[in-house]
């Protein structure tokens, strides 16, 4: 777990996924607090990756950007990636930037990977 | 760059075009300046759901104007200054049904700047576009520099009025300073009328004590102090804006009031008295001065955290 003035990002190891939960605001400031997070996750054996923002207050797009870049580099490596919704403000802006079909959303952190991710699969494609 | 130097419903609004002096509705109800740091966009979002707690305004409503608002701010951060460091000011303007917010750069702004990025395109604009009801990028006329105004419709929110005696915001021009040092801590804050003070600046405060590594105990104090000043403080005239400048260093917040009336600052220390408390801003700063100048004066206050330090 690491925390910052708004930001506070919890890590939870499971033997298919490691979740992170993130609490607070994600913003312009604490981008790279996630994203460092996020490269630390990755550079272990990693098969799932979770972003559970249930409890994220804020998010804007630089918070967007590490979202996607995760995105990316798991479809990339062949790893699964997903988030669970956010509240109404986390939701709005995913929907608005044209990305919420393009993530793959579960509705728990603990959910199953395939099943609840719909029928384009894990990975979004 | 034509790509990025638009007005967006403004012209439908019939405010675009002839008048082209970012005339805001009316005298801004809170202007803010800050340094284009990425901490201080928090700032403003803290600013903005102070407002929405004076007036009425709803929670998707104070979450599109939040969001729009980073936006515009996140810009004057990454792309104002080529890198460097400048100034962000902000001002809100409350009518009736909308709100109206101004974000003001004094660099290559957003029109130039958003160029660097002409290559991975940014999100930021199409997001302020989406979610305010009118936008307009315009190249400062006095210098170099750009202001993104974004009007926002808010049916539940109530205008509230600045009082300024002879209505030409002149007020707004004499912001206490820190004798030019404008650290990186720095912010300065111009609100009114009292109410709307009343819900920001305690909330700011607790921002800024929370960045100076208070403890809890102490961040409640800046709160309390912050509620006192505003209760408190008279200025000059009949002008309701109550201006502060605040400074912040590890466990150090350094809070500036003023311009204040010839006897102004030693009243407001005895005003802050409070039954079974004293004096609070005497008994919660650790120090408090009072700075003479031609015609006002100023009261600082710092706020230290003994308990904190290393």
């Amino acid at each position: 777990m690491t925390t910052d003035e708004r930001l506070r990002v919890d890590v939870l190891s499971a033997p298919d996924r490691v979740v992170l939960a993130l609490q607070g605001e994600l913003d312009l400031a604490a981008a790279p607090q996630l994203a460092a997070e996020i490269e630390r996750a990755e550079t272990g054996t990693l098969d799932a990756l979770v972003l559970d923002l249930s409890r994220l207050e804020f998010i804007d797009s630089a918070g967007l950007r590490v979202l996607l870049a995760a995105h990316e580099r798991a479809r990339e490596s062949g790893r699964a990636f997903a988030i669970t919704p956010g509240p109404a403000q986390v939701q709005r802006l995913l929907e608005i930037a044209g990305v919420g079909d393009h993530l793959v959303t579960i509705a728990r952190a603990d959910a199953g990977l395939g099943g609840d991710a719909g029928e384009r699969g894990l990975l979004g494609t | 760059m034509d790509r990025y130097v638009y007005s967006a419903g403004w012209e439908r609004a019939g405010l675009c075009g002839v008048d082209r002096g970012l005339v805001m509705a009316g005298l801004p109800n809170v202007r803010l300046d800050l340094l284009n740091k990425p901490e201080n966009v928090l700032l403003v979002r803290e600013t903005l759901t102070g407002v929405a707690d004076a007036t009425g305004l709803q929670g998707a409503e104070l979450g599109d104007i939040r969001t729009a608002v980073t936006e515009a701010c996140n810009n004057v951060v990454l792309h104002a200054y080529a890198g460097g460091e400048g100034p962000l000011e902000v001002e809100v303007v409350l009518a009736d049904g909308s709100i109206e917010v101004l974000v003001r750069d004094h660099g290559v702004g957003i029109a130039r700047g958003a160029d660097i990025d002409a290559a991975e395109p940014g999100l930021g604009v199409p997001v302020i576009e989406a979610l305010s009801d009118a936008v307009a990028f315009d190249e400062l006329t006095e210098g170099p520099g750009t202001a993104v105004r974004m009007s926002f419709s808010a049916p539940s929110a109530q205008a509230l009025e600045p009082a300024v005696p002879n209505g030409n915001g002149h007020a707004l021009g004499v912001l206490p300073d820190f004798d030019g040092r404008r650290a990186s801590g720095t912010a300065a804050i111009s609100v009114a009328p009292r109410v709307l003070a009343r819900s920001v600046i305690p909330r700011l405060l607790c921002v800024l004590a929370a960045r100076a590594h208070f403890s809890t105990d102490r961040i409640s104090d800046s709160q309390l102090v912050g509620d006192a000043l505003v209760a408190h403080a008279r200025t000059r005239s009949d002008e309701d804006y109550l201006h502060m400048a605040i400074n912040v260093e590890p466990r150090d917040l350094e809070l500036r009031v003023g311009p204040l009336p010839a006897g102004g600052a030693e009243r407001l220390v005895l005003d802050s008295d409070v039954r079974g408390l004293g004096r609070v801003l005497e008994k919660l700063a650790d120090h408090h001065t009072v700075g003479e100048g031609d015609s006002a004066e100023t009261l600082t206050l710092q706020l230290l955290d003994p308990s904190r330090r290393p």
